[in-house]
């Protein structure tokens, strides 16, 4: 039986619904894997300088000595990687669960900042600065966000001993909402320079670097 | 008025869907869409099959409705005088109340010049039906200029079957010299190229274009002339025609140059123009939708008019939400934290990063490649080959162009629901 265009072109769609369907799962896959590798990272990276902290008071020595001892966490990698997340979670159709890739991100973050908070009090001669900065996840989309992170990344690469830790503002994790309480950000893009100073204007990387210097950093 | 209300209902009930799933939605019919238009193609409509020379040829009276175009009023009556016709042929100018003076100098042997109080071309045209001596009757817009074998070759198409109406032909743009006569160049050749030749061999011509058209006289004698209020009247009387059981054949082998707008000013006005009268018009024939006595042209021509201006109307409506939105968030910057649809369409993905695929992407990937298919075919058809002076404004027609058209779409689907007055 001759099927009419009609009937023809409905099959068709199906077949190419059907392999974009395919398509984007295998791609929802490949993402998710790769995402979790990075974010693995972040939680390799809490876990060991928690253990370190650990060592550390067990022994009867100074227990600063291991506090140096952290692999890198390349520090343009936070905003990036959240915002990564973002774009493949609007992507997503299938497949991979990115709000949990996403939670257990967060929350190894948090930790590590935490670490980093400790050992800037246990150790201040190991301390690195740490830069909170708050963004907005989209929708809708932040575009002075973005300007404001290139901003800070290329200052921190100049500043040996300074770590930045991205949040979004607008995400419903309880730590993240006690965060911007605690610093009483109002608005986006927002820094908080070594728990102390909140800078919710836009700063260029110069002038990002006279802050981190005033707070102690060794900038370049 | 029941239509007009559904319609709105629609726009503001996309207002509250998700983004993903109208853009889903949207894509999906978009693939149907072309698909249906690739496989009609495959189908047999790529063959061009001339009708044979009829015994007797019949004698065509010309029409030709002039409004103060002193620029193009001669040019167009010369090459309506070089139409090479075997039978008796006649030319009638009507002049609409020029103010010019464009008809009072033309004095040519063999053309005939009426002059009336001023009505619209509508009322023309009918002016000159009335006047018109011969059984096929033949409108030409007072700045086309006909090839001159095209009247030989569309009137076969008529004689061949006693239920063709109308005939149709090439409209292509004449001599483009700005980059934006030569983006509507390309426009006029995939709209009126390919996507007529397809919808011919469905039976579904919806419009009997302006710049010029062939009817039998018998069309006017029975469903009435030209509507004069109506600011589409080519489309009206075709819609007419097609609801009466008249056919509307095209004929490729035909063509007619016509000026285009060269500013941006008179391409809006002009498509502003034919958005809405074709809005009103698709209104006002409501009943043929999804009705099986009109088959392919109630089931799928009359529904894809309005699907196509109704998506684009409304993403517009939604990019500039956000626009407004973001721009009002620098006086209220509460604002700037509030979620419109708009957002996802103009937030783009801070890196390119090629995994940052979707299945929209996907759909949009075949609809390009299938685009490309139907332009390839309209380049034929018109005998030219794709070359570099057709790269920008290709990619104009491709990227700018629809962001235009969704505007003026908008602008005039918000006149029709206001009820401001139509006009020229």
């Amino acid at each position: 039986m001759a099927l009419n265009p009609f009937a023809k072109a409905a099959i068709l769609t199906i077949a190419v619904a059907a392999l974009a369907l395919v398509v984007v799962s295998q791609l929802d896959d490949a993402r998710a894997g790769s995402l979790r590798k990075s974010v693995e990272l972040v939680s390799f990276e809490s876990e060991s300088s928690r253990l370190v902290s650990e060592y550390a008071q067990l022994g009867d020595g100074d227990p600063c000595m291991f506090a140096n001892f952290t692999t890198s966490l390349q520090k343009e990698r936070a905003y990036s990687l959240a915002e990564k997340l973002g774009d493949y979670q609007r992507s997503n159709m299938v497949g991979a669960d990115y709000e949990a890739i996403k939670r257990a991100y967060f929350v190894s973050l948090a930790e590590l900042h935490i670490r980093t908070l400790e050992n800037a009090r246990k150790c201040p001669q190991y301390a690195e600065i740490p830069v909170l900065f708050f963004y907005r996840e989209a929708p809708p989309d932040c575009p002075e966000c973005r300007l404001q992170n290139e901003a800070l990344v290329l200052a921190a690469q100049r500043c040996g001993n300074v770590r930045t830790f991205a949040f979004p503002v607008n995400a419903n994790y309880s730590f993240i909402q006690l965060l911007v309480g605690k610093y009483k950000v109002q608005k986006v893009p927002a820094m908080v320079i070594d728990e102390r100073e909140l800078v919710d204007t836009i700063q260029n990387q110069d002038q990002i670097v006279a802050m981190l210097e005033k707070d102690g950093a060794a900038c370049s | 008025m029941f239509g007009i209300f559904c319609l709105a209902a629609a726009v503001v009930a996309l207002l509250f869907v998700s983004y993903q799933t109208v853009t889903l939605f949207y894509s999906l019919l978009t693939v149907y869409i072309f698909f249906v238009f690739l496989t009609i193609w495959l189908d047999g409509a790529w063959r061009t099959i001339s009708p044979p020379k009829p015994a007797k040829w019949p004698g065509v009276s010309i029409i030709i409705p002039s409004y103060n175009s002193a620029s193009t009023l001669r040019d167009c009556v010369a090459a309506c005088k070089r139409l090479r016709y075997a039978g008796k042929a006649e030319i009638i100018v009507i002049d609409d109340g020029s103010t010019d003076g464009s008809c009072e100098s033309l004095r040519i042997a063999g053309v005939k010049v009426f002059r009336k109080e001023n009505g619209g071309k509508a009322s023309a045209m009918n002016f000159g039906i009335k006047k018109a001596s011969y059984g096929r009757i033949v409108c030409v817009d007072s700045d086309s200029y006909p090839r001159e074998d095209a009247l030989e070759k569309m009137v076969p198409y008529m004689e061949e079957d006693s239920k063709v109406g109308a005939v149709v032909l090439f409209i292509c743009v004449s001599r483009p010299k700005s980059l934006l006569a030569k983006v509507q160049e390309i426009e006029y050749w995939v709209s009126y190229g390919f996507f007529l030749k397809a919808l011919d061999s469905i039976g579904g011509l919806y419009v009997t274009p302006g710049p010029m058209a062939l009817y039998r006289r018998e069309v006017f004698e029975k469903l009435g002339g030209f509507e004069e209020k109506n600011i589409t009247e080519d489309m009206e009387i075709a819609l007419r025609m097609q609801k009466n059981g008249w056919k509307i054949r095209a004929c490729h082998q035909s063509v007619v140059y016509t000026e285009a707008p060269d500013t941006l000013q008179g391409v809006f006005r002009q498509r502003f123009r034919w958005f809405r009268g074709g809005f009103a018009n698709v209104i006002k024939y409501f009943d043929m939708f999804f009705n099986e006595k009109f088959g392919a042209f109630g089931f799928f021509v009359l529904p894809l008019i309005l699907v196509a201006g109704f998506f684009a109307s409304t993403f517009m409506l939604w990019i500039l939400a956000s626009w407004a939105k973001s721009a009002l968030s620098l006086v209220l910057p509460s604002l700037g934290n509030m979620k419109t649809l708009g957002d996802f369409i103009v937030s783009a993905p801070g890196s390119l990063d090629y995994m940052a695929v979707d299945s929209v992407f996907i759909f949009s990937i075949f609809c390009t490649l299938i685009w490309c298919f139907f332009v390839y075919k309209s380049f034929q058809i018109t005998g030219n080959r794709f070359g570099p002076k057709h790269a920008v404004p290709m990619a104009l027609l491709l990227f700018a162009f629809p962001l235009f058209l969704g505007f003026t779409f908008l602008a005039s689907y918000a006149a029709e629901f206001t009820g401001l007055k139509r006009g020229w």
